[in-house]
């Protein structure tokens, strides 16, 4: 069986490196770099996971969620959303939205791991 | 008048601490400050006061006394500026007598309610003013604050740290009983200019007859000023080193224990848990001014206990083990040599990697020049206050102290890639801008708890 895909969807390069660091080879990387990229690359990749920033510039999080809930080819993805403290609302929003689960920045990678272990658990 | 309320009338104030032209400042008279507090009642009058003076150190050595205070029987009030996180930080009382070294965070900081209520006694006062054209800073209002609320928690003592210079500052509209300076030497140049010694007038600016002036060691043409000034009013200058004295014993990761000779003890094996050898003279004339205030000396447990208990988050703060992550505010090239020293001295040996936010009103390649050498990298960031510098400058103007440079504009991006990216052995130094650490520091504060021990801690 294939490795499951993770769509990581984060506007800094360094987080998107340390997630695929931390997460490959047990599951397969993409990475996209902005919001708009993030939609795009949902609907061609279909992932089995997206994790997805919050805090973006342009197309921000919130809205990338709600075009992929509303998109009948992507409703269906996971997406665990990523915040930072003091955005409550946003995370309340996110889950209302549709997100699965969340992780606030700074974190651990074993809280990353733990998080996506939790929607695709791996057989050993 | 709510909480937010009264957030908000003091957020519409003119805020020298975020304008992005701060020279402007010279032209605040003291004579307003004196007029507004005079419509209040005078409230600075029914306390007695210590006033902290000087470029560094002034929060150490407020927030030394104003612990060691906490563990006698006097009601005590400390007034600060900035705050790093929340704007209450900056007023606080206690009045619970000996607390046994026994503290919560922000067990003392002014109630929202009492916050909404100092400030709705002071806003017909300022608006008065206003009609007049002649409206008081955000500074000013926040002081005559903290004068009403210590006024009406009556307390007996309070400690005031001056917010910038002295001879002008707002905090100078009281008679203290004591002054204490840490030391002098060049910050917030476009306000006080460069040459140290019209900068220590300015701070000596602060010394009134009657009242005891104590001083870390400084500079001698600094120390020539305090003379000079302390004998103007006809009062006594103690300085540490001559009159006090201090001996390092041990200086750790965990702070340093110390013993300090007085002006009327000896107080030995005293623990501070904040490390770096210059919070030892602090911790001095702290004493000192904790015995100039009493009339029959100082016990060693308030003494002993206040200093353990003592803590000023964001002052080479450890807030993570392994990699071991230190936040220190060194925001002038004086702080930056300070930590430099601490971290050659403590950290001998280590990776060091710099996560560095400024303001743009600040000497950054004299602070990159002190702490550019000791670090392996450097990851430029920026706070979301109005004179943060741009990341990216940041980076070119450290460039030629520190040999790998990067550019994360968002601190707690770049603290979540530093954290997991480094050996455990390395370790972060988060420094730069109070406003910076500040807001790095609330973000681990709230976040999941694994990146930081902070929440464990207060």
């Amino acid at each position: 069986m294939s490795q499951p895909t993770i769509l990581i969807v984060e506007d800094e390069p360094a987080i998107r490196r340390l997630v695929k660091e931390t997460l490959e080879p047990r599951y397969a990387i993409q990475e996209a770099v902005d919001g708009l990229d993030g939609l795009q690359r949902a609907q061609s990749v279909k992932p089995d996971l997206i994790i997805l920033d919050l805090r973006m510039p342009g197309l921000d999080g919130l809205s990338v969620l709600r075009k992929l809930k509303a998109d009948r080819q992507t409703a269906g993805i996971p997406v665990v959303i990523v915040s930072v403290h003091g955005e409550t609302d946003m995370l309340l929003e996110g889950q209302r939205a549709g997100a699965v689960d969340h992780l606030i920045k700074p974190f651990d990678i074993n809280d990353l791991r733990r998080v996506v272990s939790r929607q695709l658990p791996l057989a050993d | 008048m709510t909480y937010d309320d009264a957030i908000a009338y003091v957020a519409s104030l003119v805020n020298y601490e975020r304008a992005p032209n701060p020279a402007q400042m010279r032209e605040v008279p003291l004579d307003r400050m004196r007029r507004l507090c005079g419509r209040l009642g005078d409230p600075q009058r029914r306390f007695r006061c210590v006033v902290v003076a000087g470029t560094n150190g002034k929060g150490s050595i407020c927030t030394f006394l104003y612990s060691m205070l906490r563990e006698g029987t006097l009601r005590v009030g400390l007034y600060t500026s900035p705050h790093l996180e929340d704007v209450r930080e900056r007023i606080r009382v206690w009045s619970r007598g000996p607390s046994d070294g026994a503290r919560a965070y922000g067990d003392d900081w002014i109630s929202e309610a009492d916050f909404a209520a100092a400030i709705d006694r002071v806003k017909p006062v300022v608006e008065a003013f206003r009609t007049a054209g002649d409206t008081p800073t955000h500074f000013e209002v926040l002081t005559a604050a903290a004068f009403l609320h210590f006024s009406q928690q009556q307390v007996d003592v309070a400690v005031l740290e001056v917010g910038l210079g002295g001879r002008l500052d707002a905090t100078n509209v009281v008679t203290q009983a004591v002054s204490v300076f840490g030391p002098i030497d060049v910050d917030h140049a476009d306000v006080l200019g460069t040459d140290p010694v019209l900068i220590a007038r300015e701070k000596t600016g602060i010394i009134k007859p009657n009242q005891t002036v104590i001083t870390v060691p400084q500079a001698e043409a600094v120390a020539e000023v305090l003379r000079v000034a302390c004998e103007a009013q006809g009062v006594p200058l103690l300085a540490c080193g001559q009159e006090l004295t201090v001996r390092i014993q041990q200086h750790d990761l965990d702070g340093l224990q110390l013993t300090v000779v007085g002006i009327r003890g000896i107080y030995e094996s005293l623990d501070i848990p904040m490390p770096g050898r210059h919070q030892a003279q602090n911790a001095a004339v702290a004493i000192a001014a904790l015995e100039a205030l009493s009339s029959t000396g100082v016990p060693y447990t308030m003494v002993e206990r206040g200093l353990a208990a003592a803590s000023w988050p964001g002052r080479f703060e450890v807030v993570h083990d392994a990699p071991l992550v230190i936040m220190d505010g060194a925001h002038n090239p004086h702080a930056a040599g300070a930590l430099r020293d601490t971290l050659e001295e403590l950290c001998a040996g280590r990776r060091i990697h710099l996560l560095i936010g400024m303001s743009s009103d600040k000497a950054v390649a004299e602070v990159g020049e002190r702490l550019g050498g000791v670090a392996v990298s450097a990851t430029c960031s920026q706070s979301r206050h109005p004179r943060a510098l741009d990341a990216t400058i940041l980076a070119k103007q450290l460039a030629p102290f520190c040999p790998d440079v990067h550019v994360m504009s968002d601190a707690v991006d770049a603290y979540t890639y530093l954290i997991n990216a480094v050996a455990p052995a390395d370790v972060i130094v988060v420094t730069g801008s109070l406003f910076f650490v500040g807001e790095l520091r609330a973000a681990l504060r709230r976040a999941n708890g694994t990146a930081s021990r902070i929440l464990a801690r207060t």
